[in-house]
């Protein structure tokens, strides 16, 4: 069977291609915008989220790293661990474009990008709060199991499977093929037919008096 | 007022996210307790030896230690540590595949089919990055930290897809056979 029968395998090819495309993009021509621009929102929002404490304004380390201020500590976060919370958007938008229906894909496309930058505000802010906590305990100390869960999630589970998540979750029609959930209705055709889009649609296709058409 | 089945229908996906979440929580909680931990690195030196045992198979040179793969001529070497030894993408999966309303016969085939597939898909991104931090650092970091990370939870992705329609299917003839 060819892929453009198999949803998945249409998926799995064009979201490969795509992640690597976007992803290669990024790392040349967008890393250094994004990273300012998530500087610029951390600065901004870092007060809201972590209150007084937190020094609104991020020193850039002769490395490339981040130095922070927060609780009265100061400490650098190297570069490589400041990218973990910028590369999240072009696996987004390559799982969305590789998604079928490129034109019911904008609004997902848009929401999921807005979403995610803030996702990916908060889990640097997260980071650096629970590092503060970190460097404030006593030497020699041992990190609970809380702290170590909280950090691991952060830095090497969420920034990672949020823009899966959260592309199955905004994008209507993928969701639909891949659990036949599209609405509150199972899939009546077989796996990969395309979902009723909308209340109107199902109305204008089922007909007045319940008729399909 | 709704019927029944539609209602059931209607919660599904809510039910799904609920009982996901809690698996993938739980999972990544036992994974970092100490025995576990444990048995997490002595997995990542058994697939580091298994890697090992490719290249060689293969007609490649390399050196291996506990964890670490190193190439002799260039003296680079990689280490699988936490998180490089796929254990979280397969928590991932168990947990999608346990969420899932399906037969546990189907279940256990997905558990062990998918963490199979993506153990070995898991091999060949380790032995892709021996081979690329040998030619280039700058794309090794790429391909490390970011891009081999994101393919496998795509892959893990339309595993789980593909699972999905073989229980629709199994459970389409099951509903033609009564």
């Amino acid at each position: 069977m060819a892929p453009a029968n198999r949803p998945h395998s249409r998926f799995l090819l064009r979201g490969s291609a795509l992640l690597i495309v976007l992803l290669t993009v990024w790392w040349l021509l967008l890393l250094n915008p994004m990273l300012s621009m998530l500087r610029g929102s951390v600065e901004v929002f870092g007060g809201l989220l972590l209150g007084g404490s937190f020094r609104p304004h991020v020193v850039e380390t002769p490395s490339g790293g981040w130095g922070f201020q927060v609780h009265g500590v100061g400490f650098d976060m190297p570069r490589s661990g400041v990218i973990t919370f910028s590369f999240g958007l072009p696996v987004y938008w390559a799982i969305i474009l590789a998604a079928p229906g490129l034109r019911r894909s904008l609004r997902p496309l848009i929401l999921g990008t807005a979403l995610l930058a803030m996702l990916e505000t908060v889990l640097l802010l997260l980071l650096v709060e629970l590092v503060a906590r970190n460097t404030l305990r006593p030497p020699g100390g041992v990190t609970p199991w809380h702290s170590q869960f909280g950090e691991y999630m952060v830095v090497t589970v969420i920034p990672y499977a949020a823009p899966f998540l959260m592309a199955v979750s905004l994008h209507r029609e993928l969701r639909w093929q891949i659990f036949g959930w599209g609405g509150a209705e199972p899939p009546a055709g077989p796996a990969g037919a395309s979902p009723p889009r909308s209340k109107k649609q199902r109305r204008r296709e089922i007909g007045p008096g319940g008729q399909r058409r | 007022m709704r019927q029944p089945r539609a209602l059931a229908a209607a919660k599904r996906p809510a039910r799904f996210a609920l009982i996901f979440g809690g698996c993938f929580l739980l999972g990544v909680g036992i994974l970092l307790t100490p025995s576990v931990h444990a048995v997490d690195v002595q997995f990542s030196g058994a697939l580091v030896k298994i890697s090992h045992g490719i290249i060689t198979l293969c007609g490649g040179t390399a050196e291996v230690q506990k964890a670490v793969l190193r190439a002799p001529a260039s003296g680079f070497a990689v280490e699988m540590r936490d998180g490089c030894n796929a254990v979280n993408v397969m928590i991932l999966l168990w947990s999608a595949v346990l969420a899932f309303p399906a037969a546990w016969r189907l279940k256990a085939l997905g558990l062990v089919a998918g963490s199979l597939i993506i153990q070995a898909l898991n091999l060949v991104r380790f032995i892709s990055l021996f081979y690329l931090g040998q030619y280039s650092m700058s794309w090794f970091e790429l391909a490390h930290g970011y891009l081999w990370e994101s393919l496998l939870i795509l892959d893990t992705m339309v595993i789980f897809w593909l699972w999905v329609n073989r229980v629709s299917r199994s459970e389409a003839v099951r509903g033609a056979s009564q």
